[in-house]
């Protein structure tokens, strides 16, 4: 093996023949190509690394194309005009519990090669953990009316109250169930149908404790077996009818006129349904009786919707009437 | 405490009282639309201390005014008169069995009657007392009851 030093290699076309390329060429000893430099009289040297072909070429405007893999211990440069990039398909995440104020990452399709997006309407606190957005929709509806099939949850700017939705499609019946677990498994405890009912159940989720239904009646099961409708107090009023009959106390529904001696009506501001209902009362301190429908005069007066009339009697005598000292009335209906 | 009155069909004056509740839900305007009968085109709201607090005569009051802020409720005498001999009436019913009795027992012994009869003519004669027809007001009126003969007052 011999080694040849030379300061200077210069290849170079002849004058007279200018569209011959310059080149050079490095062989081993049995003649392979180790390196060819060919100098393209268009511009462009192509340099053939073990072949005579260009697999690197150089242009005059010191771009370099090269045909196969090129692997390097580091690239450099903002990469923007790299075509064709592999989509990647991981990144790295890392735990961070201080940023307030993050937008969670969201696509506009369920897969493929998408952009990734953010909405400044769903934030995330990643120091308190809290995720805010106007509304919660839990369903599959294509949109958050609340006509879709879902629970929608969220603040209404119409009335600044928040509202929780049992939404439903195509006009179908929604509800609501509220499961709470305990020692018979996760069990209804709560109810609201598409009726208006409001139903509370014992824990075994199946035995019904109370229910507001939308006929306006309050059942509850207190030792009934079912859940059975209970009748309020509609209307009371308690007052002394001694002195100047000052009404001590009342529902807000109820006043009472004093006619005369022991002859009193009681009236309701808001008139009852019918006059299916039922009262009852007592007059004490001394021996008095209150008598339902009879006027001081002696006739009759039928309960009204808005009203009755009654009187306190003496015990001893039909025709006393008196003014006793504690007269107490409630209406049941 | 504000109260509603009004004058009924028999000259009456019939007082309404809310309740305490009532009148946090309501103005006393709006209850006296609701409470006054049909047919009773005036009534007045008036404070509590316009209603008399002695209701000896309850039957007797008469409204003065109504219709008008500054209604009152007076006493009518001549209504209180009789309201009175009503009382001396129902006082001395028991009084009249009880001499009646009295009576009997006595005829069936043969006993002196007359302290018996005089009691009773008494009794008779007790709602016609003239004191009654002479009194100016119901202090004088409340005054016309013969404890020895009625028993204690309705009014004491």
């Amino acid at each position: 093996m011999s080694t040849l030093r030379i300061n200077n290699i210069e290849a170079k076309s002849v004058p007279a023949s200018p569209t011959l390329d310059e080149k050079i060429k490095l062989t081993n000893s049995s003649g392979d190509v180790l390196v060819h430099i060919d100098g393209k009289t268009s511009g462009i040297t192509t340099i053939g690394i073990n072949t005579t072909d260009g697999n690197i070429k150089f242009d005059e405007n010191s771009n370099i194309v090269v045909t196969g893999i090129v692997t390097a211990t580091a690239f450099h440069g903002d990469g923007s005009n790299l075509t064709n990039l592999p989509t990647a398909t991981n990144i790295t995440v890392a735990d961070e519990s201080t940023d307030t104020t993050c937008f969670p990452l969201y696509a506009t399709a369920a897969s493929g090669n998408l952009a990734p997006k953010t909405g400044s309407n769903l934030t995330f606190n990643s120091s308190s953990g809290n995720l805010r957005t106007g509304s919660l929709f839990l369903g599959q509806g294509s949109n958050e009316s609340k006509t879709q099939d879902g629970l929608i949850m969220e603040r209404n700017s119409g009335d600044g109250e928040c509202h929780i939705t049992a939404g439903r499609s195509g006009g179908n019946y929604g509800g609501l169930k509220f499961f709470v677990a305990g020692a018979s498994g996760v069990t209804i405890r709560h109810r609201i149908p598409y009726n208006s009912d409001i139903q509370w159940f014992a824990p075994d989720g199946t035995t019904e404790i109370a229910r507001l239904d939308s006929n306006r009646n309050f059942r509850f099961n207190s030792g009934y077996g079912t859940a059975n409708t209970a009748y309020g107090v509609r209307a009371w009023i308690a007052f002394k009818a001694a002195g100047n009959a000052n009404v001590t106390r009342g529902s807000g529904n109820a006043t009472m006129t004093d006619h005369g001696t022991g002859d009193f009506t009681m009236n309701f501001l808001t008139a009852m349904p019918d006059t299916g209902y039922s009262m009852v009362g007592s007059a004490g301190y001394n021996s008095g009786q209150i008598v339902l429908g009879l006027t001081a005069a002696g006739t009759s007066s039928s309960p009204t919707t808005t009203g009755f009339r009654f009187t306190v009697r003496a015990n001893y005598s039909n025709s006393t009437l008196m003014d006793e000292e504690y007269i107490n009335l409630i209406v049941v209906r | 405490m504000k109260k509603i009155i009004y004058t009924q069909e028999n000259g009456v004056i019939a007082v309404v009282h809310p309740s305490d509740q009532s009148l946090l839900e309501m103005t006393i305007e709006e209850i006296a639309q609701r409470v006054v009968p049909v047919g009773i085109s005036t009534y007045s709201i008036v404070e509590h201390t316009t209603i008399p607090a002695d209701r000896s005569f309850r039957n007797a009051w008469t409204g003065v005014g109504i219709g008008t802020a500054g209604a009152t409720i007076i006493e009518d005498l001549a209504k209180a008169k009789e309201l009175h001999k009503a009382k001396i009436r129902e006082a001395r019913a028991d009084k009249f069995t009880a001499l009646d009795i009295e009576y009997q027992r006595a005829t069936e012994t043969s006993a002196d009657t007359s302290a018996i009869v005089a009691k009773k003519q008494a009794l008779r004669d007790a709602p016609d007392a003239s004191g009654i027809a002479a009194a100016t007001n119901t202090t004088e009126l409340k005054a016309q009851w013969d404890t020895s003969i009625l028993g204690s007052s309705p009014y004491s």
